[in-house]
């Protein structure tokens, strides 16, 4: 539990519930943002563009730790709730032209109603049993959705969209992009900041802890699991939604299982149960991702003497991010967040004294 | 009719290979609680090490040499994740499991490649006529020996002391440690019995067909067999799988046709949903009573 500085009172309800509990987070928060702001200035372009990914993802594991981290429901299925959204909203642009700050949200509420459909009958159980029917929605997304209905959903080619546009303004270059995908990311991140305190967050960690207790204290078990999966779907939906219109097309092999795996990998290497931790997580796994994809081919080349495919090269990415995930799930069960809070910013603040 | 019938054999004999898959799963399962969802994977490192080592021996010692070296990945596996994890809840463990499908499939894609291979025959390929009916020869001979692995598994399980002893450990570690059972070793026997099941699924499955990338999706095809049996039970398994393959082969031949080869491909995932909503206990698992 990540405790305040000796000397900080709440006076009020109003200062106990505050979000930012001292000037001094309201002073580093403001910074972080006039730095993500002034980042496109003068950071690299393949920088923003690898940034707009993680702002993109954020969203996703975000949901993914309402579900897993607060509800403690393992869900295999992100990326397919997250498909669904993305696809959703692809018809609603293509058949219906709705605008995109209408087309992200109803991608969000589809993502949603699928995700709790499949969680139906997982909330009668528990554990390993829900793994499987997220895992069933996995497959079913990817074999199904190339079968609809062309005309709805694009068949096997996927479905093309146009770039979002705003009273004339279009977001088609990788900075533009990066400003929407932050911003939407900071109204989301600010959203699982809430849920976490608010009395779904509460109920969902009463039922992570022990779910017979929860129960008999007056929880609704079944109507909050199946709320936080429907919570997780919303989340992901927005985030494919926006994902597609970045690279404008909806296709199933965006939203595979091996995504859905780095999303539960980024969850466990961040921290379970924390908005700081699903931010963490993704940073560090996309990241490994990208050092792999930027320099993997060129130092292994140089490494074994022989050259090394692009298939090779993925499936190397693989094997490194889960390797940090089962170490850090048998090592580290608390993930980065912990130690960042617990360790690492008390040490800053205490220094010079030990404690 | 003939077609009736010759769907039922086919269900029969797909059913067999779901029914091995799945008694690799339950084994591991019921010797250390380890719902392992990286079983598919598995299987493919088991079909590769078989491929590899046939290039060099004779068939036979080529399929021990793998079941030995799947066992042996199998103590790996125990040792480094399973054994630190002896005693935390599902949830750790079954996203271990998950991490190890990652690790698993990511490690034979890079040693092996995507590239498509021609699994060696090792029970007789010919296809046999019966009358009517065509019969795979080689899946016949495979579901025979998994019959007989099945039983002796059940037997051990049920009959043997050690074997009871192990099945402590399915029900609870932390009890089972307090009773005396050594958890790892257990664990352990599990990871070696599975690895060996794992091996004669993959022949079962490619016996002289084509190895490819994706194989290690009869993993989680093969997952509501052993769900439906209850992820305690092995003797059961035959019984469902074989239910399960039927209702895929009759999928296959009376509903594909309307909607473009999607019945067969979805059926396993909609028949492992409705047992989640039904029975998640399967038939013939335990059901489990808990109290705060």
């Amino acid at each position: 539990m990540p405790m305040l500085p000796s000397g900080v009172f709440a006076t009020s309800y109003a200062t106990d519930t505050a979000m930012l509990r001292t000037r001094f987070r309201v002073v580093v928060l403001l910074a972080f943002l006039a730095f993500l702001a002034t980042l496109p200035l003068w950071a690299p372009t393949a920088l923003i563009a690898i940034l707009l990914v993680i702002a993109v993802q954020v969203i996703a594991v975000l949901g993914l730790q309402i579900t897993y981290g607060l509800g403690g429901q393992i869900n295999l299925g992100q990326a397919a709730f997250g498909g669904v959204g993305a696809f959703v909203a692809a018809s609603a642009a293509h058949n219906l032209s709705l605008p995109f700050f209408l087309t992200i949200p109803i991608g969000g509420l589809a993502g949603a109603a699928i995700a709790m459909a499949f969680a139906v009958p997982a909330a009668r159980v528990k554990g390993f049993y829900l793994a499987l029917t997220t895992l069933a929605a996995q497959v079913i997304f990817t074999v199904l959705v190339p079968r609809l209905p062309d005309k709805l959903f694009g068949g096997f080619m996927g479905l093309p969209v146009t770039s979002p546009e705003v009273l004339g303004f279009r977001f088609d270059t990788d900075v533009a992009f990066y400003y929407l995908a932050v911003f939407v990311s900071g109204i989301m991140t600010v959203l699982a900041l809430n849920v976490a305190r608010s009395r779904l967050g509460r109920a969902l960690i009463a039922i992570r802890d022990n779910e017979n207790a929860a129960g008999i204290v007056g929880v609704d078990v079944f109507r909050y699991k199946v709320l936080s999966f429907g919570v997780g779907g919303f989340f992901a939906g927005v985030s494919g939604a926006l994902w597609l219109y970045y690279v404008r097309l909806a296709a199933v092999d965006m939203f595979t299982l091996a995504q859905s795996i780095f999303y539960l990998a980024m969850i466990i290497i961040g921290g379970v149960g924390s908005v700081l931790g699903a931010i963490l997580g993704v940073v560090v796994v996309r990241g490994i991702d990208e050092l792999m994809t930027r320099y993997g081919a060129d130092s292994l080349t140089h490494l074994l003497g022989v050259g090394v495919t692009s298939g090779r090269l993925f499936a190397l990415t693989l094997v490194v991010v889960n390797l940090v995930f089962l170490f850090v799930l048998v090592w580290e069960p608390r993930g980065l967040a912990y130690r960042w809070r617990c360790n690492l910013r008390d040490y800053i603040r205490l220094w010079p004294y030990p404690y | 009719m003939d077609a009736l019938l010759q769907a039922v054999v086919d269900g029969v004999l797909v059913g067999m290979v779901y029914a091995v898959v799945a008694a690799s799963f339950n084994i591991l399962y019921r010797a250390s609680k380890i719902p392992n969802i990286a079983q598919g994977q598995l299987l493919l490192v088991g079909a590769c090490l078989v491929w590899t080592l046939s290039l060099w021996l004779p068939i036979w010692f080529a399929v021990i040499g793998a079941m030995l070296g799947t066992a042996v990945i199998g103590i790996v596996i125990q040792g480094l994740i399973f054994r630190p994890l002896r005693g935390q809840s599902i949830l750790a463990i079954a996203a271990a499991t998950i991490a190890l499908m990652g690790v698993l499939r990511g490690a034979t894609l890079a040693i092996w490649g995507t590239d498509y291979r021609q699994f060696p025959v090792v029970f007789p390929a010919e296809l046999i006529r019966l009358g009517p009916l065509v019969i795979n020869q080689g899946l016949l001979y495979a579901s025979a020996s998994a019959l007989i692995g099945i039983l002796l598994a059940t037997l051990f399980f049920n009959r043997a002391r050690l074997g009871l002893a192990m099945t402590a450990v399915a029900e609870d570690h932390v009890v089972a440690a307090s009773l005396g059972i050594p958890l790892n070793i257990s664990m352990t026997a599990g990871w070696v019995g599975s690895g060996v099941f794992t091996v004669l699924a993959a022949i079962a499955l490619l016996n002289g067909q084509t190895l490819g990338p994706s194989v290690d999706e009869i993993g989680l095809r093969a997952l509501p067999a052993a769900l439906a049996a209850g992820l305690e039970s092995i003797g059961f398994i035959p019984v469902a799988a074989i239910a399960i393959g039927l209702a895929e082969i009759i999928a296959q031949r009376y509903l594909d046709v309307h909607v473009g080869g999607l019945a067969s491909i979805m059926v396993p995932y909609l028949i492992l949903i409705v047992i989640v909503l039904v029975r998640p206990q399967g038939l013939f698992g335990w059901k489990v009573i808990e109290r705060v």
